[in-house]
């Protein structure tokens, strides 16, 4: 059985919207709940993260989606690939050799995509996982600028859209993962150096030399005493 | 004395770069492996960019668009129709010259009972795609009349689309004329002038290209 295209984008909603719903005030109830589990879904830092990179993989995976149909647009010359259903068209779009590439560069926005939210799930991923470390606000520094930047391509693209006539669900899905995750940038930096960010780290850390004893990996010692 | 841990920083970083590696691969590899794109271009191999205009068959005017025309999911083969595309004008020399060698070809591969043998299933077009190549210098005359009265005169029964626009040319980035193409059924290109080999004619890769003999 073969799944029309508006089926196949729902998949890429999942994560999206499950990750909105965890940054946002109402998924604090469902961070208590899945804590037994991931600690730091506790704090509020937690699951800002922890949805930044549920929205991040969705969008990941629909500007992966999108250059594949990019690709097979460019295989069978056009074709449907992508649902046609009145003004939702991404086949017109994705499938335009005029506005479907990087002006100059020339590269797919499919690709740009798939790398821009790599890059955003490689400074959550790490942020996440060493909440205390010294590039954290670097990290969070060049999540914004990024943020910035893309909106910017994002509004490059809307008048692409424009000026096609049509618009394409899978691109409008990445730019609301885009939108999103700068805005978790944001929300992190506003954070970072305040009580929450602190608070959260103090339980992480407590929280994340109890697991590693649990699963007996290597704790690396913190005082210099420990050391000895 | 509290010590930072540079291990861990370190650590953290590696470990969020090797998820987004290996997140990253094997979205790429997937698509490596299941698509096959081809550039719209005109050189051989590239999928022809569109060709549209009013193309008069020696009655009218009509629109054509050879896009329309294309069967993308045409594989070497199936039946289809071949376009042998020229792009000429009408007042240059060469294009002149050549175009009595035209006439002689197109009776081999067009019309009803082409000479050439081939199979049932398979057709070849040829399409003359007439261009200004410079417009309000003296002696150089434009204009439908100047279209129409040169394939009268060459006595040729392929159509001629009216580019005096060079809408089409500008599209194709076309050097010169006469310059010309072999477009298969699926929109490939599998002769074009600027990229052939020294003394291979547009005749030569139509020989080669367009298969022979009975019923495929």
């Amino acid at each position: 059985m073969e799944l029309d295209a508006n089926t196949q984008l729902m998949f890429h909603w999942i994560p999206i919207v499950f990750g909105l719903f965890l940054m946002s005030p109402l998924g604090e109830g469902l961070g208590k709940q899945l804590s037994s589990r991931w600690e730091s879904l506790d704090t509020v830092r937690g699951r800002t993260l922890g949805g930044m990179i549920a929205v991040m993989f969705g969008g990941f995976t629909v500007s992966a989606h999108t250059l594949w149909i990019h690709n097979k647009a460019s295989e069978m010359g056009g074709g449907q690939f992508c649902s046609a259903d009145g003004v939702w068209d991404c086949s017109s779009v994705i499938g335009n050799s005029d506005w479907n590439t990087m002006p100059f560069i020339g590269l797919p926005w499919g690709l740009l995509g798939m790398m821009a939210f790599a890059l955003f799930l490689w400074l959550a991923i790490s942020i996440a996982k060493e909440p205390s470390a010294t590039w954290v606000s670097s990290n969070l520094s060049i999540g914004r600028n990024f943020g910035i930047l893309g909106i910017l391509m994002i509004f490059y693209l809307i008048y692409a859209e424009y000026e096609i006539g049509k618009l394409c669900q899978y691109c409008t899905t990445a730019h609301v993962s885009h939108v999103a995750s700068t805005i978790g940038f944001f929300r992190l930096s506003k954070m970072y150096g305040g009580s929450d960010w602190s608070n959260s780290s103090v339980i992480t850390a407590e929280t994340e030399s109890k697991e590693r004893r649990k699963r007996g990996g290597y704790v690396a010692p913190k005082n210099s005493s420990e050391e000895e | 004395m509290l010590r930072r841990n540079i291990c861990n920083e370190a650590g953290a970083r590696s470990d969020g770069l090797m998820f987004v590696s290996v997140l990253f691969i094997t979205a790429f590899t997937y698509i490596a492996l299941t698509t096959n794109p081809v550039y719209t271009g005109i050189g051989v191999g590239d999928r022809a960019p569109d060709l549209s205009g009013q193309v008069w068959d020696g009655n009218s005017w009509t629109d054509f668009d050879l896009q329309d025309n294309i069967d993308s999911m045409w594989s070497e083969g199936d039946g289809g129709t071949y376009y042998m595309i020229e792009f000429m004008d009408t007042n240059c020399g060469a294009c002149i010259k050549s175009a009595s060698e035209i006439t002689n070809q197109q009776s081999k591969w067009t019309g009803d009972n082409p000479t050439r043998s081939m199979p049932e299933n398979v057709t070849v077009e040829f399409l003359a795609v007439s261009i200004s190549l410079r417009g309000g210098t003296e002696g150089w005359d434009y204009g439908q009349t100047e279209i129409t009265d040169f394939r009268t005169e060459y006595e040729h029964t392929f159509g001629y689309m009216d580019d005096h626009d060079n809408d089409n040319r500008d599209e194709w980035g076309i050097p010169g004329t006469p310059t010309y193409f072999l477009v298969a059924p699926n929109g490939i290109i599998l002769y074009a002038t600027p990229d052939a080999e020294q003394g291979l004619s547009i005749w030569d890769a139509m020989d080669y290209e367009i298969p022979t003999g009975g019923v495929m």
